[in-house]
């Protein structure tokens, strides 16, 4: 039976632990092309060159009962006083369907922008962009 | 089950301002004591008839412009409060009410008297006495509280989460610009509105209570007494007039609310006065006697 998802489906985790309040998110995957086009050709013709992937999240920016902050971790690996190292990557697992693990794609990244404001009437969010280092851990689309 | 009616209801509006204070000066060629009328430098629409302001000097000088009968205390002073008739040339009028001030007959005015030199002035809209809004035919008062969707990945159903009240309506009456005699010897007219669309300068707010039951007038305390109403703050939106020939002159003015929003009651009390556990407060000389209030059934 055909089967459709929804952000029903949809997860997204850091690590193994399933961020609660997250309205969104997006993948970018990029393939750099070598053009190898030669006098004589009547086509272009290319090769592979690097890959890269990007993405971005937005988090409610929400504390929950046992007052641990699930935005919290994704936000101190850039919004931090002392400056970002290589060590401040994050295993992000974006999941589309189901608790299954048979969607997901595992990316180790940094995270690149955070933006987060308060405004009247709205809900405090944070939108995060990150990028991509390294080849993808996991990749079942 | 009770139907209520109409009938029950009421507006009550009191005049505001959103201005804190206005600084002019009143020169002696500005005050004309034969015609109990002065001016200062202001913008048309900033007052309006029936507005109590207080005149306050900012050098600490006496107000030597109003005379000694127009002071409470019989005596100038350098601040005081009155209630004000705007004629079509920006000329003040002072007056001790507030439907004289709507009258705006000369020989109910403050006395004045000449001055000999200038007077620097702040003048602030007070408007302290809420008015019955007279010839009233209809209200309406929204309460719109805002949800914000805070449904994430993964959940079945959506949340919602509440976030900011706000509030908005309108009234209607049929037009009058003086006040309702027969109905509230001191209402306020419903040509206010009309003036309160329009202010540039002090803004179109103003203070209100919407009654969803008044009080009955029997005498009788019971709970036809209790009352329930909205209590707001509110600015004028929009403000319209129709003519026709075959239909009375109405006015409508739409609003919205800013600042709380309060439903509030009076309920009428217990005629005795009990304690805390639901026993009488006994009188020491007679345990049988309990301590009553005055209007008892």
């Amino acid at each position: 039976m055909a089967q459709i998802f929804t952000g029903r489906d949809g997860r997204l985790l850091l690590g193994s632990d399933t961020l609660v309040k997250v309205t969104n998110w997006s993948l970018q995957a990029d393939l750099e092309t070598l053009e190898t086009t030669t006098l004589g050709d009547a086509q272009r013709s290319y090769v592979p060159g690097v890959q890269s992937f990007s993405g971005s999240a937005s988090l409610l920016y929400y504390i929950d009962t046992d007052n641990t902050n699930d935005a919290s971790t994704l936000l101190r690996k850039l919004v931090k006083t002392s400056g970002v190292s290589s060590t401040d990557t994050v295993s992000l697992t974006l999941r589309l369907a189901g608790d299954t693990g048979n969607n997901d794609v595992t990316i180790t990244a940094y995270i690149t922008s955070v933006s987060i404001g308060a405004s009247v009437g709205e809900l405090v969010t944070a939108q995060i962009n990150f990028q991509g280092t390294g080849a993808l851990t996991t990749a079942t689309l | 089950m009770s139907v209520y009616l109409g009938s029950y209801g009421l507006v009550e509006l009191r005049r505001s301002s959103e201005l804190a204070e206005k600084l002019s000066v009143i020169n002696p060629g500005d005050v004309n004591t034969s015609r109990r009328r002065f001016s200062f430098d202001f913008d048309s629409g900033f007052l309006n008839s029936g507005d109590q302001i207080e005149i306050r000097s900012t050098n600490g000088a006496n107000l030597a412009f109003v005379d000694a009968s127009g002071w409470v205390v019989n005596a100038v002073q350098n601040a005081g409060h009155w209630y004000i008739n705007v004629d079509e040339l920006g000329g003040i009028r002072l007056y001790n009410t507030f439907d004289k001030a709507i009258e705006g007959l000369q020989s109910q005015a403050i006395v004045l008297t000449s001055i000999a030199s200038d007077i620097p002035i702040a003048v602030r809209i007070t408007n302290l006495v809420p008015r019955i809004l007279t010839q009233c035919s209809y209200f309406e008062l929204n309460t719109t509280r805002e949800a914000v969707d805070i449904t994430a990945l993964g959940d079945q159903f959506r949340s919602q989460y509440s976030s900011l009240i706000s509030g908005s309506g309108n009234f209607r009456a049929f037009w009058e610009y003086l006040p309702s005699y027969a109905k509230q010897s001191a209402g306020e007219s419903p040509h206010y509105l009309l003036q309160l669309a329009v202010r540039t300068e002090v803004g179109s707010k103003f203070s209100a209570k919407f009654y969803l039951k008044v009080g009955s007038e029997s005498g009788t305390k019971t709970t036809y007494d209790d009352e329930l109403w909205y209590e707001i703050d509110g600015i004028i939106t929009q403000a319209g007039v129709n003519f026709s020939p075959e239909n009375a002159v109405e006015i409508s003015a739409d609003f919205v609310t800013t600042g709380p929003i309060r439903l509030l009651a009076k309920t009428t009390p217990s005629d005795r006065l009990l304690l805390q556990d639901d026993g009488e407060i006994l009188l020491e000389q007679n345990a049988a006697a309990a301590l009553l209030q005055e209007d008892i059934v």
